[in-house]
C-alpha cells in the first residue's frame, strides 16, 4: 500500500464528532447538490458518500445525533442505506431513525429549514462535503455563527475560497476524493491516488514543456492536428 | 440468487459496463445500435430521477405526518406543506400548462426561489465581516486581491478608482486562472481516479453499501 | 464591553438590515450610477454583433429561477439582438427547470422586438426542448438531432420544422451562446460543439463562476462571457435597452460599497484590537 500523507481532514472529523460528544449536540453533515443524474454533480456526491460512511460510523459508535438533510430522492436513498448500515455495523441499529437521521428536503425548502435548525438545535459540527453551490456560503456562515465547528470541502472551484475562508478546517478540490479513499484503508483505493499523482507529474512536465515550446515560437497546434 | 449477488455484483457489472459504453461514445464515432442503446439509457435516468423523486415525496409527506399526529414543534407548518404538496399536485395532473399551475408556480414557488438565492447577499457580508481580516500576510494579499476584484466588478467601482480596472483583469486572467487551471485539472484527475475505483468495483457507496476490507479482497 | 468589543461582535441582523437597505434603495428609487463596460462582456458583445445577418446559432438556455433575475434580462436581450440583426436561434435546454425559463425569455424578447422584425417560430427561431444526460446528451443532440429528439418544445416533429430541414448536427450553424447561469455547463458546449465543429462559442454565467471561464477566455476558447447581472446590464446598455438588469446592477453598486467599508471596518476594529494586545 502506498504511503500517504495523513489528511488533516481525518483528524478533523473525529475532533468534531468529538466535540460533538462532549457538548451533547448533534452533528450534521451537508452534501448540497446531490443529483446523481448531472455527471458533473456525481463524482463529488459519491465522494461525499464514501466520507459520509465513514463519519457515520464514527458517530454511531460515540452515539452522537447524526443528521443527514439529502435534497434528492436517488441520493435520499442511497444515503439512508448508508447511514443505516453504518449504525448496524456498530452494533446501534435502535439508534437509527429511518425518517429522522437522513432526511428529504427538497431543494429551496431545505435552505430555512437547515438555517432555523441549526439555531435551535445548537449543532456542534457540521460537515459540508460534496457539490457546494451558493449554499456553501449560507449555511458555512450560519454554522459558524451558532457555534459550531465545521470541516468544509468540495470540488466545485469558484465554492472552494467561501469554504476555506468561512470553515474551520477544509479540504480542496482533489482532496475530497483523496479523502474518501484514504479513509477506506483498501490497497487498490489508495494506490489509485497514487495513480492520480502520476498523472499530476505527466501534466506538470507537459506544461512546462508546452511553456518551453511555445515561448521559443513552436507552433504546438500543430501536433494535434490531425 | 445471493444476496450479494444481486445487490452488489450485478449492479457493479452494470455500472462498469454503461459506464465504458457512454466513455466510448464521448471519445469516438460509435455505430448507430450503440448511439441509441445509450439514448436510451439517458432517457431512463429522466425517468428513474422522476420515481426517485415520487419516492423523496412520499418519505417527506410521512416525516409530515409523524409531525401532526405527533404535535411536534411547528406541527402546523406540517399541515401547510401537506396542503401546498396536494393542491399542487391536483392542478399538476389537469395539465403542466394548466393556467393554475403555472401561476402558482410564476407567482409563488419562482419568486420565493429566487429569495432565497438572494440570501447568499446577507450572509456573504456578514461572512467577510467576520472572517475577511488581514490576520497574517496571506490573508492580507487575499483581502487585497479580494478588494480589486470586487472594485473591478462592481459597475461605479471603475469609476471611483480607475485603476482597479487593469489590476484587476490581471489579477483574474493570470494568477487566479492558473491557480483555477490546477485545480481543474487536480479534480478532473481525482474524478478519473474515482471512476476508475467504481467501475472497477472498489467503491460502491454509490450503491449504498459500504463494504469492510477483507484482507486482499 | 467595549464599543471595539460590542463593534467586532456585531449582531448579524443588523448586518442584514444595513444590506437590505442598500440593495433595495436604488430599486425602489431609482439611482443611475455611471457604468463601465468590462473587457469580458464587450468581448462577448462585439463577437455577437459580428454575427453574419442570415446565420443560425445554437443557443443554450440553462438560467433556472433562482438565476433567471441575474441572467434573464440580459438573455432577453441576446434573442433581441439575433432576431433583429435577421439570426435565426436554436434553443435547447439540459435542464427541465431551465427549458421552461427559456421558453419564459423567448416570449419575453418576442413581446419587445419592433415590429415587421421576422420572429415565426420554426422559420426563425426554434425551441427543442430539454435534452437529458447534460454532457452527453449535448453531444449526442449536436451530432445527431434526429437521433435525440423527435419533436421540440411544442411537440412538433423534427422533419416539420422548416429551420431544421436539411440540418442534423451542428456544422451548419455560425456560433453557439450559452447562457449556462449557475449551471457550470459551459464546458459542455465547448467541448462537444465548439471544439469538434469549429464554432466559436461565447454566453453568460452567474458572477462567482466568471472566474472559472477566465482559462477558457484566455485561451481563445470563449470569445467573452456576460457574467451575472453586471454582464447583463452591461448588455442592456450597449444595445440601448435599459432594463430590469440595470436596476439591479445599480443595487449592486450600493451592495458592493456596502460589503467594502464593512470588510474595511472589520480590518480596522481588528488592528485596533491587536494594538490593544486583545486580539
Amino acid at each position: 500500500m502506498p504511503r500517504l500523507r495523513r489528511l488533516q481532514a481525518v483528524d478533523a472529523i473525529e475532533e468534531i464528532i468529538g466535540r460533538c460528544v462532549e457538548m451533547g449536540a448533534p452533528a450534521w453533515y451537508l452534501m448540497d447538490n446531490v443529483s446523481m443524474t448531472t455527471p458533473s454533480v456525481l463524482a463529488p456526491t459519491v465522494a461525499a458518500f464514501q466520507i459520509l460512511a465513514y463519519t457515520a460510523r464514527i458517530a454511531a459508535r460515540l452515539g452522537v445525533k447524526f443528521f443527514v438533510p439529502v435534497t434528492q430522492g436517488l441520493a435520499y436513498s442511497i444515503a439512508n442505506d448508508i447511514v443505516e448500515e453504518a449504525y448496524k455495523a456498530e452494533g446501534k441499529p435502535e439508534d437509527f431513525d429511518p425518517f429522522g437521521t437522513v432526511m428529504y428536503l427538497p431543494s429551496g425548502a431545505d435552505r430555512m429549514y437547515i438555517i432555523n435548525n441549526m439555531w435551535s438545535q445548537r449543532v456542534a459540527g457540521v460537515f459540508f462535503l460534496g457539490s457546494w453551490y451558493h449554499k456553501a456560503v449560507i449555511f458555512t456562515e450560519n454554522a459558524a455563527r451558532v457555534g459550531a465547528l465545521t470541516l468544509g470541502g468540495t470540488d466545485t472551484t469558484h465554492n472552494i475560497p467561501f469554504l476555506v475562508a468561512i470553515c474551520d478546517y477544509s479540504i480542496i478540490g482533489e482532496e475530497l476524493y483523496a479523502l474518501g479513499a484514504y479513509v477506506s484503508e483498501d490497497p487498490t483505493q489508495t494506490a489509485s491516488l497514487a495513480g492520480q499523482d502520476i498523472g499530476k507529474y505527466i501534466a506538470l512536465i507537459l506544461i512546462l514543456l508546452g511553456s518551453i515550446l511555445a515561448t521559443v515560437g513552436f507552433d504546438i497546434s500543430g501536433i494535434f492536428a490531425w | 440468487m445471493s444476496e450479494r449477488l444481486y445487490k452488489i455484483q450485478l449492479p457493479v457489472y452494470l455500472t462498469a459496463l454503461l459506464g465504458i459504453l457512454m466513455i466510448l461514445e464521448h471519445f469516438f464515432p460509435m455505430p448507430g445500435v450503440v448511439t441509441g442503446f445509450n439514448t436510451t439509457m439517458r432517457s431512463f435516468v429522466t425517468v428513474v430521477s422522476a420515481a426517485a423523486l415520487m419516492l423523496g415525496i412520499i418519505f417527506l409527506t410521512i416525516a409530515h405526518v409523524r409531525t401532526i399526529s405527533g404535535q411536534k414543534g411547528g406541527w402546523y407548518y406540517s399541515i401547510l406543506y401537506i396542503a401546498s404538496l396536494l393542491i399542487t399536485i391536483a392542478f399538476g395532473l389537469m395539465g403542466v400548462r394548466n393556467e393554475t399551475f403555472l401561476w402558482i408556480y410564476n407567482n409563488m414557488t419562482s419568486p420565493i426561489g429566487a429569495a432565497l438565492y438572494s440570501l447568499t447577499a446577507f450572509y456573504i457580508t456578514s461572512a467577510a465581516y467576520r472572517v475577511f481580516r488581514a490576520r497574517n500576510w496571506n490573508a492580507a494579499v487575499l483581502l487585497f486581491c479580494g478588494f480589486i476584484v470586487l472594485a473591478m466588478l462592481i459597475p461605479v467601482g471603475a469609476i471611483i478608482l480607475p485603476p482597479v480596472v487593469p489590476i484587476g483583469e490581471w489579477l483574474r486572467s493570470f494568477p487566479s486562472s492558473a491557480g483555477f487551471r490546477g485545480m481543474i485539472m487536480g479534480t478532473s484527475l481525482g474524478v478519473m481516479g474515482l471512476g476508475v475505483r467504481v467501475f472497477a468495483g472498489r467503491q460502491k457507496e454509490h450503491l449504498g453499501v459500504r463494504e469492510e476490507r477483507m484482507g486482499g479482497e | 464591553m467595549s464599543i471595539i468589543d460590542k463593534l467586532v461582535n456585531l449582531d448579524q441582523r443588523i448586518i442584514y438590515v444595513l444590506m437590505f437597505i442598500a440593495l433595495a434603495f436604488p430599486i425602489l428609487s431609482p439611482v443611475v450610477l455611471p457604468m463601465d463596460i468590462q473587457s469580458y462582456s464587450q468581448q462577448a458583445f462585439d463577437f455577437s454583433d459580428s454575427i453574419p445577418e442570415g446565420s443560425i446559432v445554437i443557443f443554450e438556455g440553462g438560467l433556472g429561477a433562482a438565476t433567471y433575475p441575474q441572467g434573464g434580462p440580459g438573455m432577453v436581450v441576446q434573442i433581441y439582438h439575433m432576431l433583429t440583426k435577421g439570426v435565426k436561434c436554436v434553443f435547447f435546454s439540459i435542464g427541465t427547470e431551465q427549458n421552461v425559463w427559456t421558453m419564459t425569455a423567448i416570449e419575453t424578447a418576442l413581446a419587445k422586438l419592433p415590429a415587421g422584425t421576422p420572429a415565426e417560430n420554426g422559420v426563425d427561431w426554434v425551441h427543442l426542448g430539454y435534452v437529458g444526460g447534460g454532457e452527453a446528451g449535448t453531444g449526442a443532440l449536436w451530432n445527431d438531432i434526429r437521433a435525440t429528439l423527435e419533436a421540440d418544445y411544442f411537440d412538433t416533429p423534427i422533419d416539420d420544422i422548416p429551420l431544421l430541414e436539411g440540418i442534423n448536427d451542428a456544422s451548419a450553424f455560425a456560433a453557439v451562446l450559452w447562457w449556462g447561469g449557475s449551471e457550470g455547463s459551459m464546458p459542455y458546449g465547448i467541448r462537444q460543439i465548439s471544439v469538434p465543429f469549429g464554432i466559436p462559442i461565447t454566453g453568460m454565467a452567474t458572477t462567482n463562476e466568471v472566474p472559472n471561464f477566465s482559462p477558457y477566455i484566455s485561451a481563445g476558447q470563449l470569445q467573452g462571457i456576460f457574467g451575472g447581472v453586471r454582464g447583463s446590464a452591461e448588455y442592456e446598455f450597449l444595445m440601448n435597452l435599459p432594463g430590469p438588469a440595470l436596476g439591479q446592477a445599480m443595487a449592486t453598486n450600493f451592495g458592493g460599497l456596502l460589503w467594502m467599508i464593512m470588510v474595511l471596518l472589520g480590518n480596522v476594529l481588528y488592528f485596533i484590537q491587536r494594538s490593544r494586545g486583545e486580539a
